[in-house]
This record gives C-alpha cells, sequence and structure tokens, in this order.
C-alpha cells in the first residue's frame, strides 16, 4: 500500500476516535420522582453520569453508519461503506471502492441486505448477503499490447460481530462466490453510526 | 455530524480510492556471460565420458521446461525426470531454481546434467547463502553464445534473470531463452519485468520458464486480492499468453492446466513460447515428483 492510504486510514481513526470523544459524555437527565420511590422527598434526582444505555430499537441518529472497510467486501484491501438500519433485526447497505494497483484500476460495489439474529442495541451478531459487481480495467503497461479489461458478478454472505455506540466496529467472515469459485475471506470495518 | 466525524468521513472516502504500485527498476543488457566473474561466475560441463553430444540437425526438439525448486536431491529429481518417458529423452531442458554451494560436491546442475547425460550450462542470478540461485540449460546438442540479462528489479523483489543461449542443431543455432520471474507481480509488472528479456529477440526463438503467472491480483504485493479473483478475470497467464501474442509468439502450452499446486490453489506457472517455428501441443507431467512445479514440454519441428 502506498504511503497515502496508509495515512488516511489513520487519518480516519483517529476521527472516529475523536468523534466518539465528542460524543461518549453521557448528559445528565432528570427524572421523575415517580420513577425514584426510595426518595420521594426529591423533586428530582439527579443520575449524574450513570448510563442509561442506549434505546431498544434505533432512533433516528443511529439509523445511518458509515465506515471504512480494511479488505472484506471492498474488492480491494479497502472501501468505504453505508449502512442504513431499516428496523431493529434489518438493515440495507452497500461498500465500494476504487483501487489503482500498479496501474490497474479495480471498480468494486457491494451492495447488501443485513439482518441481526442475536443481540441488543451494542453488541450484535449480524449476517448479510448481497451481490458483488467488479470490474478490472488493465491497460497495457508496453505500446505493443493494448491492455485487457473484465466485468463481473457474484455473491456474498458475510457473517461477524457488530459493536455499535457512536462508534462502529465489525470483525467478520465472508464467503465470496463467483465463477471463479468460493473463496473464504474476512475483513473489519470501523466508523460511526450517525 | 461534529467536525471531526466529518473528517474522519473525508478520510474514508480517500482510503476508498486506495493507489498502490512497486517500483519497477531499470532495464539490462544481455551480457555474456564469460565477462561475469566473482561469485555469479557461470558454470558449464560437457556429458560424462562416452556420451557424445550430438551434432547432426535433428527433424524435431522436445524441449522441456522444469522449475526444480532448488534442486537439492539432483539424483532423486533425474531419476523422476528418467521415470517419465515422455520427458526422459528430451533434447532440451530450461531448468529454473537450480543453486550452487561450495559444500556441496557439485553445483546442483552439474550433478543433474550428469545425471541425464547432457551437457549443462548453469548461470547465476544472485548469491544466496554461501552459494548461488540461477538458471540452467541442459541440451544433448552444443549450447552456445551463452547470455544473461538482469532483469529490472522490483521493490520488495530479488534479482532475477533470464538466459539466452543458442543450442546448435547441425546447420541451424536455434536461440532460447530460459527465465524465472518474480511471484507476486500484478500482470502489468509482469510485462515491464520480462519485456526488456524478449522484446528485442530474433525472429526464429523459444522462450519457456517460469513466468509466475498466479490467479491474483496484489495489493502493493503483499495481499492476494482472492474474493476479487472469483467474480472478474484476475488470472495472469492467458494476459500473459496475450502479450506474448503481440509480440508474434505462440502460446502452445496455454492449455496445459495447472503446473503447480499449492495450498490448494492451482496456478499455471510454467510457460513455453515459440516465435518461427512450428510447435505441436504442449504437455504438462504431473506425475513428475521432486519439485513444487511439474514439468512442461512441447515438440518442435525445425524450419
Amino acid at each position: 500500500m502506498s504511503q497515502y492510504p496508509r495515512a488516511a486510514i489513520v487519518l480516519a481513526t483517529v476521527g472516529a476516535l475523536a468523534a466518539t470523544d465528542a460524543r461518549a459524555q453521557p448528559t445528565p437527565m432528570s427524572v421523575p420522582t415517580a420513577v425514584a420511590p426510595l426518595n420521594s422527598a426529591a423533586a428530582d434526582v439527579d443520575l449524574g453520569s450513570v448510563d442509561t444505555g442506549p434505546p431498544a430499537s434505533p432512533t433516528r441518529r443511529a439509523r445511518h453508519a458509515i465506515y471504512v472497510e480494511a479488505l472484506g467486501r471492498a474488492g480491494g484491501v479497502a472501501g468505504l461503506g453505508y449502512g442504513y438500519q431499516i428496523s431493529r433485526r434489518v438493515g440495507v447497505g452497500a461498500v465500494g471502492s476504487i483501487n489503482l494497483l500498479d496501474g490497474q484500476r479495480l471498480y468494486s460495489l457491494s451492495p447488501f441486505v443485513t439482518l441481526y439474529p442475536v443481540g441488543g442495541a451494542r453488541h450484535r451478531w449480524f449476517v448479510e448477503a448481497g451481490p458483488h459487481l467488479a470490474r478490472l480495467v488493465t491497460p497495457s503497461p508496453v505500446p505493443e499490447w493494448s491492455g485487457t479489461s473484465s466485468n463481473g458478478v457474484g455473491g456474498q454472505l458475510t457473517t461477524g460481530y457488530e459493536y455499535r455506540r457512536h462508534v462502529l466496529t465489525r470483525v467478520f467472515a465472508m464467503v465470496e462466490v463467483g465463477r471463479g469459485g468460493v473463496a473464504p475471506w474476512f475483513g473489519v470495518d470501523l466508523g460511526w453510526s450517525l | 455530524m461534529s467536525r471531526a466525524g466529518r473528517c474522519g468521513v473525508a478520510a474514508a472516502a480517500v482510503v476508498a480510492l486506495g493507489a498502490c504500485g512497486l517500483e519497477v527498476g531499470p532495464t539490462a543488457a544481455w551480457v555474456d556471460v564469460a565477462t561475469v566473474a566473482g561469485p555469479l561466475t557461470a558454470k558449464t560441463g560437457q556429458p560424462p565420458d562416452g556420451l557424445p553430444v550430438e551434432m547432426a540437425r535433428p527433424a524435431t526438439l522436445r524441449v522441456v521446461s522444469f522449475n526444480v525448486e532448488m534442486g537439492a536431491d539432483a539424483d532423486a529429481l533425474a531419476a523422476a525426470i528418467r521415470g517419465n518417458p515422455n520427458i526422459a529423452d528430451a533434447d532440451v531442458y530450461l531448468v529454473q531454481e537450480e543453486e550452487d554451494y561450495p559444500a556441496e560436491s557439485a553445483a546442483r546442475a552439474a550433478r543433474l546434467g550428469d545425471a541425464l547425460g547432457l551437457q549443462w550450462l548453469y548461470v547465476p542470478g544472485r548469491v544466496k547463502g554461501t552459494g548461488t540461485h540461477g538458471l540452467a540449460i541442459m541440451s544433448r546438442f552444443p549450447i552456445t553464445a551463452p547470455a544473461k540479462m538482469d532483469l529490472p528489479m522490483i521493490e520488495k523483489g530479488q534479482q532475477r534473470i533470464a538466459l539466452r543461449a543458442a543450442i546448435e542443431l547441425g546447420d541451424l543455432a536455434l536461440p532460447v531463452v530460459d527465465v524465472h520471474l518474480e511471484t507476486r507481480l500484478n500482470i502489468t509488472d509482469r510485462i515491464l519485468h520480462l519485456r526488456p528479456a524478449v522484446i528485442d529477440l530474433p525472429d526464429t526463438v523459444l522462450v519457456a520458464g517460469d513466468v509466475n503467472t498466479n490467479p491474483y491480483l496484489w495489493d502493493d504485493g503483499t495481499v492476494p486480492l482472492i474474493p476479487t479473483a472469483q467474480v472478474v478475470d484476475t488470472d495472469q497467464a492467458p494476459i500473459l499468453d496475450d502479450y506474448m501474442a503481440e509480440l508474434g509468439f505462440a502460446a502452445p502450452t496455454a492449455n496445459v492446466g495447472p503446473t503447480e499446486r499449492k495450498y490448494g490453489v492451482e496456478s499455471r506457472l510454467d510457460a513455453i513460447y515459440t516465435r518461427g517455428l512450428i510447435v505441436g501441443e504442449g504437455h504438462v507431467e504431473r506425475s513428475v515428483a521432486g519439485s513444487d512445479h511439474w514439468p512442461v514440454w512441447v515438440d518442435v519441428t525445425l524450419p
């Protein structure tokens, strides 16, 4: 990998952590006395830093996620992913990338449907499936040859663990199916839920 | 979204537009191997006593290309070759991954050549430990005019060479080129790596060797993009065949199938190309043990 993408990955990671810092401070909350029966004399109870946890279903702010994907469905070594959570158990998304590899250009797009069979708002097991569309262009590096290109469509089945609370982190295994056969693979996502 | 988050998203977009590439070094010229001194000095030898070098021009020539994976056990390798009737009596062997160490009784190419009763030529490409690593040609016919070319160095790679010689077939001197290319290259760099050794060859010539045409697209010469290989055509072998076709070469080994199986992956890493010759169908001999590659061969009808 050239210096540029490595630096970008570091920058993206720092950005993610900074965003987390900016949001991770719990907001002091006031609750009615009705929910604090052991202190009925108090009109309000300041819960201070008590973490009340995420809502049971995704809020409007948490429906979107954007992330950097290393390896995984991106086709190259890194891609950019977006996810939208339709309900607590179902989401959709896509990962895309454009990679320049020794002059070859690899365009890759993987839309998918996400299911969350097990887990809560923060820790979840997910399963994703969808097609993988790719185009590889090989320009000639020499004058005596004209180069070549190839298009293809495959399928991807992905499963793994997700942590989501402002920061989105995923580690997963996957299989890619195409005209070349079946291959196992893996990947890591790091990003934000917005 | 916070400012930090926006910056992160922008950085992520940059990641998705990644650019990676290996540096390809400058090209070199053919060098008469007799002018190379020091540890990379070439070695050659005649057949053992009683086994003459043939001088008459044959009607056809059987040529084998074989990566012998360091060739440490030359006797076993010779037995494996002699045990296969299709390559046991070949006329010319273009051999890759031979080695020579001072602690051993003779260069491994010498031991293999002697065991097969052939004239042999060993040309080191680089120093390896206390010895050398290189290419060899073995032939029933005289080997003349040997020259080597340092192929362009590839970032993260090793010095690779091409070995060129003439096989004296009566009144015909057939140029042959033996090559061994770098491993984890993309096809664009592989073409740049091979090109200096094949671009200015005579009209009638045979090129063979381990061209390492693996089935993957590589990121930075490190990560094979395995999922991508299932979806688009990343196999480098047919693309290199196509490039050689543009130079007027036939690819008789195009349909032989894999010449190596490693980690469950089968690849056509080895090839023979001919130009200006009538050549038969290529073959691979998967029953020949002793190496991680299988030898490939063709019959050439001489002009």
